[in-house]
């Protein structure tokens, strides 16, 4: 047995530890690397290490392989745009997956570099940020950002309809197609808007004291899904019993309502989804090409 | 500006995504079996996913896995090497910031390197050749003693002596002053 010693042939029969591990492919292996593993305990014992290793990724390919696929996915997606112009339009769906730590991009894409040399861009992304949304609507709130407009079968009055359903935010009484349609048609997004802001009025008039409700600490995220109900299917919800004490407060309580329509403008951007509110403008749309070289 | 053809891209980017897909659990065993800090060994796996589209795996090869265990530790042979010239130049930069910096304003700086030139040529004739050499590269000019040794092709305990002797001269001059 010979000592390791990593500056010598113990780096270059690295490379076929795994060729060791495969009758086959045994015979692909130089002679003189098979020498020294012969030798060298360093080397059997890599090998040995590798093999146990590798006879457990069968096991590992659970939730660390869901992640591993979800960041392919993503990487994928991500690349899709190499050589390609990519501009902010193009980023924004990305921006509210760039911030599921599970999900974190760690190496340069065509995205990630416009990213670095936007800085509106960057501002939309601390803007999500700011809302603490959790995965599942980050996940929805990414396909909503990725939506065309007019993509939907539902009528307009179909969805004016159920405009006070969504206003009083029983989504039971309503469907997912008519809750996207609400989210994705600049119309009747404005006109939820409207609405709601009636409500609110009235509220106000009324001087009817809610009844005592930590209103403060009501955030973004318990807000979010009553602000755009997009991806939301009511007759899948198994926990909307949970939240009847706070969808009957928001609903009836001007602060969390104004906290809404608040909410309605910053997740606006200025994507041509919501064109009612008038944008900051932005000047220039970056356009940088990523390439490879 | 014309754009570049992206369809080969497009599908070394589909080619690489179909291996994810096909032996991401390999890949990341390999790579964990070789780098165990958890960050690193993340940000190796999706470094690889670029790797691949840059240079995807051959259509003649048969054994895949094979093909990829090699290629997955030579990126990280490459990776180490990349990282080791990093600190190496780091290195080198902080002993660079560790040399005296002229921290004086410029009138003082020029007062100071002048009388620092008229003491050493005031000590020049009373020292030995290699004594005031030593001095001077170890107190003028601040390098260390190997690298004194290096200057003057001699030994680190030469330097030191010659130093220690050329000093010893100097104060006794000043004593008799």
């Amino acid at each position: 047995m010979i000592a390791p010693n990593h500056n010598s042939l113990c780096g270059e029969a690295k490379l076929y530890y795994y060729d060791f591990l495969h009758d086959e492919s045994r015979e692909l292996i130089p002679e003189f690397i098979v020498n020294h593993v012969e030798q060298c305990q360093y080397c059997q014992e890599r090998i040995d290490q590798l093999k146990v290793v590798l006879s457990r990724t069968d096991d590992i390919e659970t939730e660390q392989g869901q992640v591993s696929a979800a960041i392919t996915t993503m990487l994928e997606l991500h690349f899709a745009y190499i050589g390609k112009r990519v501009t902010c339009k193009t980023v924004r769906p990305f921006l509210p997956g760039l911030l599921d730590p599970a999900l974190e991009i760690r190496i340069p894409t065509p995205i990630t570099a416009h990213l670095d040399n936007c800085p509106q861009c960057a501002e939309d992304l601390e803007t999500i940020r700011g809302l603490n949304l959790n995965r599942k609507q980050l996940c929805r709130f990414s396909q909503f950002l990725a939506e065309k407009p007019g993509d939907d079968r539902v009528g307009c009055s179909q969805a004016r309809a159920a405009m006070l359903a969504v206003a009083l935010m029983a989504f039971r009484e309503t469907n997912s197609a008519v809750l996207k349609h609400l989210c994705t048609c600049p119309n009747c997004r404005k006109a939820l808007y409207q609405y709601r802001e009636s409500v609110r009025a009235d509220l106000l008039h009324c001087e009817k004291a809610p009844k005592e409700f930590p209103c403060k600490e009501v955030s973004a995220t318990d807000i979010f899904d009553y602000t755009l109900p997009y991806g939301i299917d009511p007759m899948a919800d198994q926990y909307v019993k949970f939240r009847e004490s706070l969808t009957s407060h928001l609903s009836g309580c001007p602060v969390c309502l104004a906290k809404i329509q608040e909410l309605h403008i910053d997740i606006n951007f200025d994507t041509v989804i919501v064109p009612f509110i008038a944008p900051s403008p932005r000047v220039v749309s970056q356009s940088i090409i990523f390439h490879l070289d | 500006m014309a754009l570049p053809d992206t369809s080969k891209y497009q599908y070394d980017v589909g080619q690489a995504a179909v291996i994810f897909a096909d032996y991401g659990g390999f890949i990341r065993a390999v790579i964990h079996s070789q780098v165990k800090n958890e960050a690193q060994a993340d940000d190796m796996f999706q470094d690889f996913f670029l790797s691949l589209v840059c240079k995807p795996v051959p259509q003649n090869v048969k054994n895949i896995k094979g093909y990829l265990y090699k290629a997955i530790t030579n990126d990280i042979i490459d990776s180490a090497r990349r990282v080791e010239r990093y600190r190496n130049y780091m290195h080198k930069y902080r002993k660079r910031l560790d040399s005296p910096i002229n921290k004086r304003t410029p009138e003082d700086a020029f007062i100071f390197v002048e009388e620092t030139n008229k003491m050493f040529e005031l000590i020049k004739g009373r020292l030995r050749n290699n004594e005031f050499q030593a001095i001077t590269l170890r107190y003028k000019n601040q390098y260390s003693i190997k690298n004194v040794a290096v200057r003057m092709g001699v030994k680190c305990k030469s330097v030191r002596e010659y130093t220690s002797r050329g000093l010893k001269k100097i104060r006794q001059s000043l004593k008799l002053k």
